[in-house]
């Protein structure tokens, strides 16, 4: 294997594992807060529809027409998170069983299929495309030129995102509450955090990027709507959350390492070398398992551990 | 016809979670397509002898997905336009699986009486012989669920080699690496003889051609295909086919430059500015066919396989890297596609040889279509690996 092909393999690996990482920084903080929200592909579905769907209507000038297109689709998955959030905290039902039913709600055959009839979105490609921005001119840097300087601008938002999120969690007062919301929330109640309205914030903004995620699909990826084409990228960023130990450089690197070893597979097969596909497509759900095994180790509990309330409606006074 | 078991069991099309969750939704809708079919029962005694026939399309995945399943309502839409009024169409998406039954049923019991179960799977839950009275025409029958075809069921087979054998043609002649690379979806049958038609067009332009052949396990993950094309590009092939749905390969390899076939239908606005050329399925032959006999009361079970010969299969041309064909190829393609459209001939005439040198037909000798349709190895010359799941 040469040193082009290296670095060709970790650009796309970047590449496509973007949306996922995207989707699953929102899970993050959505589940640091204490909610499980399995309806992630359903929001990602929606927000392609949605974004694809602007993409594809509204006429402007290229740079502004995504920018809508991604605001569009956050709003959008927002919106359908949000019947999550009122499901589970204001309504205090089952978790897994609302954010199943999210994913059935909005996905393949579902809501975002029923939009993109509505829109008659199939068969059409889109008008605006994210192409890759050759970074301060950087491109052809070696090495890190195609790897780093030649990306799509939403690749560059999910790093400031990274960041962004991880400074909150860990810098900030509001960080500091999140996290003992997600952890004890009788405790945080006590000390005055609004419990709810941590909840529901944080809900919302896991939505918001799980569609931003989705867009990703529509925008960058494809230039075309089909009904599920996120093909279960909602799945994977939900295993990711827990790879990473519900940390955002973790979401980041795990994301990178499914696209890398998917890329690899691909290449592999293009050189006659075989591997047996399921080893690729079981991966994220194997790493997923090992992960949980170790949080759930004594050892790893403390450590490790998902947020103590992770599932957990809260009632002041165990209404 | 065992080997058709394992586009079967190949057939989930998603992660295990998904299909879960699909199987979820299903209940749903099963639960909703067996009330609407109580309601409807009642209405269509009350209609007349002179009720236009109740013609219904089954499909396994959305209409758009610009594959198979937007080539099938291609067809219906043919349909909808020929017979106008004397027909009532409906259509219908429904997830693979026990609930194709349910949804059978309720068209059956609504007064439909020519009914296209357009999804090769359906056939592993729907038995046409509970339905009598009931035309059913089934994609790729293999009679999985009674060993005879029952009198009521009609089925076809698109056997396109010969269109992907001109594809393999213009690919050759314009690669600039002395490669061309094929995506296969699934190791089925049908993609493999579409492999082999295309690698033996290829050799036929150029003998020293090396074809690159690549499977992804899965027909409708995007980027899993666009990482595929990555993948062939990367290892150097300089023009690319595909069997996977949707164009995303096409869309990957006009960003790098690389010329492309589209597949099953017009695909080309993805990457207009490397289109090469598009193996197109028109299914309304077919369908026309089918309903006509079934409004005159001349239908009769049948099976067909068709390509070229029928005009089901065609081969677009209209690609802006067309023009870097060079005239003696464009004059060889023209000439062999009479030849397949004439049905003298197919793309897999003797002598043949199989990836590992064995010998499969002798000179003179051709496959016939059911021969094709069970096809289950590379031709020699093919760089790559029939995955292990297919054995």
């Amino acid at each position: 294997m040469n040193h082009g092909l290296v670095i060709e393999l970790i650009a796309t690996g970047i590449f496509y594992g973007t949306p996922m990482a995207i989707a699953a920084l929102g899970e993050l903080l959505a589940e640091r807060t204490g909610v499980l929200n399995l309806g992630v592909e359903g929001m990602m579905l929606m927000g392609a529809v949605v974004a694809f769907w602007v993409s594809r209507d509204v006429s402007g000038p290229n740079g502004l027409v995504l920018i809508i297109a991604v605001v569009a689709a956050a709003a959008a998955a927002a919106l359908v998170s949000l019947i999550h959030a009122f499901m589970t905290i204001t309504l205090r039902a089952n978790q897994v069983v609302s954010g199943l039913a999210l994913t059935i709600f909005a996905g393949a055959t579902g809501l975002s299929s029923y939009v993109g009839d509505l829109a008659n979105l199939g068969g059409n490609p889109g008008h605006h495309i994210m192409n890759a921005i050759n970074v301060f001119g950087l491109k052809n840097v070696p090495i890190l030129g195609p790897i780093v300087f030649d990306q799509p601008a939403l690749v560059y938002v999910s790093w400031v995102i990274a960041i962004a999120i991880f400074w909150y969690v860990n810098k900030t007062r509001q960080g500091l509450h999140l996290r003992a919301v997600g952890e004890n929330p009788e405790a945080a109640d006590a000390m005055g955090v609004r419990v709810t309205h941590y909840r529901y914030a944080h809900v919302l903004i896991g939505g918001a990027l799980a569609g931003v995620g989705g867009s990703f699909y529509t925008l960058v990826i494809s230039s075309e709507w089909t009904d599920g084409i996120t093909s279960g990228a909602g799945w994977i960023a939900l295993a990711l959350v827990i790879l990473a130990f519900w940390q955002p450089a973790g979401v980041l690197a795990g994301a990178y390492l499914f696209g890398v070893v998917s890329a690899l597979g691909a290449n592999l097969s293009a050189r006659g070398v075989q591997l047996p596909p399921e080893v690729f497509s079981a991966l994220p759900y194997v790493l997923t398992i090992v992960v949980l095994a170790i949080v759930a180790s004594g050892w790893g509990r403390g450590r490790f551990g998902a947020p103590a309330a992770l599932g957990v409606p809260y009632a002041r006074d165990g209404a | 016809m065992s080997k058709h078991w394992i586009r079967a069991a190949l057939s989930s099309r998603a992660g295990g979670l998904t299909a879960a969750a699909a199987t979820l939704a299903a209940l749903a809708i099963a639960v909703c397509g067996a009330s609407s079919a109580s309601g409807a029962s009642a209405t269509a005694t009350t209609a007349s002898s002179m009720a236009p026939l109740k013609v219904a399309f089954l499909y396994e995945n959305a209409t758009n997905d610009l594959g198979w399943d937007t080539a099938m309502y291609e067809g219906q839409q043919g349909v909808e336009a020929k017979f106008g009024n004397k027909i009532q169409v409906t259509d219908k998406v429904v997830p693979d699986g026990p609930e194709d039954v349910t949804a059978v049923t309720s068209l059956v019991a609504e007064g439909y009486k020519l009914i296209f179960l357009t999804a090769f799977n359906q056939q592993l839950y729907v038995n046409p012989a509970k339905f009598p009275g009931v035309h059913i025409v089934q994609a790729e029958y293999v009679g999985i669920l009674d060993k005879t075809m029952p009198s009521n069921t009609s089925t076809y087979f698109t056997v396109d080699a010969d269109g992907f054998y001109l594809a393999g043609m213009a690919a050759a002649s314009v690669t600039k690496t002395g490669q061309v690379g094929i995506i296969c979806g699934e190791p089925i049958s049908d993609n493999l003889a579409e492999s082999n038609g295309f690698a033996l067009g290829a050799q036929a332009v150029n003998p020293a051609i090396k074809v690159r052949f690549t499977c992804t396990n899965n027909w409708d993950s995007v980027s899993i295909a666009q990482n595929a094309a990555s993948g062939l590009i990367n290892a150097g092939a300089g023009a690319i086919a595909f069997l996977t749905t949707g164009a995303g390969p096409g869309q990957v390899a006009a960003q790098k430059g690389v010329p492309w076939i589209g597949y099953q239908t017009q695909q080309k606005a993805v990457g207009a500015n490397s289109y090469l050329a598009g193996v197109l399925w028109n299914l309304k032959p077919l369908f026309l066919k089918d309903t006509e006999q079934a409004l005159t009361g001349t239908w009769k079970s049948h099976t067909d396989y068709v390509s070229m010969p029928e005009g089901t299969v065609s081969f677009d041309e209209s690609g802006a890297l067309w023009k870097d064909v060079p005239a003696k190829v464009k004059a060889e393609i023209a000439a062999k596609q009479k030849v397949f459209q004439s049905g003298k001939e197919s793309p897999f005439a003797g002598p043949l040889y199989a990836q590992s040198g064995k010998l499969i037909s002798k000179t003179g000798y051709q496959l016939d279509s059911s021969e094709v349709t069970d096809m289950n190895f590379l031709v020699k010359g093919v760089i790559g690996t029939i995955p292990k799941s297919s054995s």
